[in-house]
């Protein structure tokens, strides 16, 4: 790891000087989008999204001094949105098949057409395996290059580009088998 | 009929946003002044707006759990503020130190191929109320900018900074006109401007002395003082 201590030209600054509450404010303001968007595509329900979203922030004001920015601030927000949005898919009631608000019969053409196309591809998202999921969206949704995808799902970058193709075969397939058309 | 493009949904899922309000409310629940409208469209008296939010702190900081510290009223994301009102935080609760406005300082003065910071003077300058929608196309292009910039950083140096530089034309006192000077001093460091990038980075440092993007900042000093 690098270090980061401050060059000599450079005055040390006193440690109550940090102020953690204004950072994470900072971060709010300038990623509470991202966060939203990304829960949401992980997998998180929309109705939960408040909480999930809320659940980040207090986790990011708790390890702000952990901060090392050895990555970009977006992208260590999104490690911590990973972890979030696992446990709240953990925690969710997994319903039978045809139940779930998302899962579309494939005679429901008409009404798939009526749907906000972003919530069709939550739908087709959760037909997908969780790995899978992740690297998709972190790749393809938030545009993140694959080595810093592979770093944040800790996994090797063939393994990433691998867990892609697999997503977008996945998917493909889902829309297409579910009837999703337009 | 044709299926749906997964491309297509993945674009429109690029775009995706919270409905109205929603992100304030989670604001609201945490404390944190917030504001969705960017600060570039907001006019002068604008941190009335963020008022009642602002005025949440207190209360929610138990939420923040034990030693959390008060997001005072002033302190709203940097530029688009005037200094904050003094608040006199609730007994055992230290409030934070106000950050001084971006605004406040003078940008380095031998920057020849950086556009100066603008003054405090300038913009106080009240903006002509409310002659664009608040909310538009042109409501995200701030992050968009920005964006762009940070991803030309690695491959295109002056790329990126002729990005930030338009960002800080278009808006000088944004909502992301921290990292639109991260952005600046990283692209100005990797195209060869190390003496720029050296004054950008000790004035970055007195502006922003609680940033969490200066331990970057001063990793980057290092490396260039290394290298002289």
């Amino acid at each position: 790891m690098e270090s980061v201590s401050p060059p000599l030209s450079l005055p040390d600054l006193p440690e109550e000087v940090l102020s953690v509450g204004e950072a994470t404010a900072r971060l709010f303001q300038s990623h509470g989008e991202d966060v939203w968007r990304f829960l949401k595509y992980l997998g998180v329900r929309e109705q939960e999204l408040p909480d999930a979203c809320q659940e980040v922030f207090l986790v990011v004001h708790r390890k702000l001094p952990e901060f090392r920015a050895e990555s970009s601030a977006r992208t260590w927000l999104y490690g911590i949105c990973l972890r979030v949005a696992k446990g709240w898919r953990r925690g969710r009631q997994l319903v039978p098949l045809g139940e779930d608000n998302r899962q579309v019969a494939a005679n429901q053409e008409q009404e798939l057409q009526r749907r906000d196309t972003n919530d069709v591809l939550c739908w087709a998202l959760d037909q997908i395996s969780e790995s899978q999921r992740e690297v998709f969206v972190l790749h393809e949704i938030e545009e993140l290059p694959m080595a810093e995808v592979a770093a944040r799902v800790d996994c090797g970058l063939f393994t990433a580009y691998s867990r892609l193709r697999l997503a977008r075969g996945g998917l493909k397939r889902a829309l297409t088998q579910r009837g999703v058309t337009r | 009929m044709k299926p749906l493009e997964l491309d297509e949904l993945v674009r429109q899922a690029r775009r995706d946003r919270p409905v109205s309000g929603a992100l304030a409310s989670v604001a609201k629940r945490l404390g944190i002044p917030f504001s969705a409208v960017p600060l570039a469209l907001l006019p002068s008296e604008a941190p009335s707006a963020v008022a009642p939010a602002a005025g949440l702190s207190l209360g929610a900081t138990a939420g923040l759990g034990a030693g959390a510290l008060v997001v005072v009223s002033g302190i709203v994301f940097g530029a688009w503020v005037r200094p904050p009102e003094p608040v006199v935080p609730a007994t055992g609760v230290r409030a934070m130190p106000a950050m001084s406005s971006p605004l406040a300082a003078e940008a380095p003065s031998n920057e020849p191929t950086l556009a100066p910071e603008p003054t405090a003077a300038a913009a106080s300058e009240p903006r002509s109320p409310r002659t664009e929608p608040l909310a538009g196309p042109s409501t995200w292009d701030e992050p968009q900018l920005i964006e762009r910039a940070r991803r030309a950083l690695a491959g295109e140096p002056r790329r990126a900074l002729s990005l930030a530089q338009e960002h800080q034309r278009r808006f000088p006192a944004g909502a992301l006109a921290v990292e639109r000077e991260v952005i600046l001093i990283e692209a100005l460091a990797r195209s060869g401007q190390v003496k720029a990038a050296q004054n950008r980075a000790l004035a970055f440092e007195s502006k922003y002395p609680a940033s969490i993007h200066l331990p970057r900042i001063r990793s980057l000093g290092s490396r260039l003082s290394r290298d002289k």
